[in-house]
């Protein structure tokens, strides 16, 4: 299936914004240096883990 | 070790990948389903806490559909038998031999094999097992069709290709995008840690909105790992979120919203109890309030399946009473041949307005589900 122009720059756009967004994300929630309570990746309130 | 956010499970991901690549290079292509069976088993013995049980629930399940459903009349019998245990476990009389990680979402499959199992399938062990604990969407979903898992799984190594390697990645980082990064932020960020009676008005409503999308980035992003790792093998699971916010009407939010449980329920629910409200002489006369009742029970199960609290019975009411209120809106503008509420304004008007009525109406039901007011 062919993509017109503006879904490949959507597309583009969209790709930019979660590879972004991991590392600036990735680097802000869990380097070492953030002496946040918790600096993990954590399930309190989760719903998927209320089936555990 | 919990699925898509211990880095064992991560690992072990990563192990199941390549295993099941290699093989396919090994074996030249066959032995699919083989493969992850055995697969599936090494992930029992060394990384699963309640194997037996589990183990004991596929037999028993295998054997009960395989020999004696035909035997019982009514197919909803054979549902709640094989619901007990999830049914003992949500009023937590679940004697923890019957007890495993995942019991729900297994149970529903369970379920739905023993609703479409007739005397002519060769119900197959191997199959049904893979199909009940295929790894990527074993706990939580999403939730899959036998017939169509299983022929996707005989050919899973010819649905292994650039494109779906390619899209499955793509999906993957997605849900860790969404998972770790995205719902992460609103957890420790906008969420409210310590819900303390008296809790300012301001605070309580932006807690409100910050759990909705709290529950759908940490949700969504499961389900999109899910997909992800299972496309990485060759297999199609059906999705589950598709920006659920813009919604224009609850049947609208519900194919949006864990779509695939909706589905479920739409099939082995919906369709049965209408079919079983037929039989009401009363009702025969009242179509429309027939169909209330089956899409009012319909939403019910949605709340109650996690568990007989009260915030679940409440969330699953006010699921009900918004889908019958919209079910009797549309009825009533068919029968006037006109918009009843919206009159004469403009369509596209209409949807913008519906789009912030239902985000906000799906905002305090997710926030009722949560149990966060209490």
């Amino acid at each position: 299936m062919m993509e017109t122009k503006n879904e490949k720059l959507i597309l583009f756009l969209k790709n930019t914004l979660i590879y972004s967004a991991i590392i600036v994300g990735g680097y802000f929630l869990y380097n070492y240096n953030n002496k946040d309570y918790h600096n993990l990746p954590h399930t309190d309130f989760s719903f998927v883990y209320a089936q555990f | 070790m919990l699925p898509f956010t211990d880095i064992d499970f991560f690992l072990f991901a990563l192990l199941y990948v390549v295993t099941v690549w290699l093989f396919g290079l090994i074996t030249h292509k066959k032995h699919y389903p083989a493969i992850t069976f055995a697969l599936t088993l090494i992930y029992f013995i060394f990384y699963f806490r309640y194997t037996m049980a589990a183990l004991g629930f596929a037999l028993v399940t295998f054997l009960y559909i395989r020999f004696l459903s035909q035997k019982v009349n009514h197919r909803l019998v054979s549902a709640i038998i094989i619901a007990i245990p999830m049914v003992l476990l949500k009023v937590h009389l679940n004697p923890s031999f019957l007890y495993f990680a995942g019991l729900s979402f297994i149970t529903f499959r369970a379920i739905q094999v023993s609703i479409d199992y007739s005397k002519d399938d060769r119900l197959n062990f191997m199959h049904y097992f893979n199909f009940l604990f295929f790894i990527p969407s074993f706990y939580i979903g999403p939730l899959d069709r036998y017939k169509r898992f299983t022929e996707n799984s005989v050919n899973g190594y010819q649905s292994i290709g650039t494109a779906t390697t390619l899209s499955g990645l793509q999906e993957f980082i997605k849900g860790v995008t969404y998972k770790f990064i995205v719902a992460e932020l609103i957890s420790r960020y906008w969420l409210q840690h310590s819900l303390e009676e008296g809790l300012a008005a301001g605070a309580r409503t932006s807690d409100i909105y910050a759990y909705a999308f709290y529950l759908f980035f940490d949700f969504a992003g499961y389900s999109s790992m899910a997909v992800g790792m299972a496309n990485l093998v060759g297999i199609s699971l059906p999705f589950n979120f598709n920006k659920p916010f813009i919604a224009i009407n609850p049947p609208d939010f519900w194919q949006r919203w864990h779509a695939s449980l909706t589905s479920w329920l739409g099939d082995y629910f919906f369709k049965p109890f209408y079919k079983w409200l037929n039989g009401f002489q009363k009702l025969k006369k009242n179509p429309i309030a027939k169909q209330n009742l089956a899409i009012f029970f319909t939403l019910f199960i949605m709340g109650i399946w996690n568990g007989f609290e009260s915030n679940f019975i409440w969330s699953g009411i006010i699921y009900g009473i918004y889908s019958v209120i919209h079910n009797t809106y549309v009825i009533q503008c068919r029968k006037k041949d006109k918009d009843v509420i919206f009159g004469n304004l403009n369509p596209k008007m209409v949807k913008y307005i519906s789009i912030v009525l239902m985000f906000h109406l799906i905002c305090i039901a997710l926030y009722v589900f949560s149990g966060r007011y209490q």
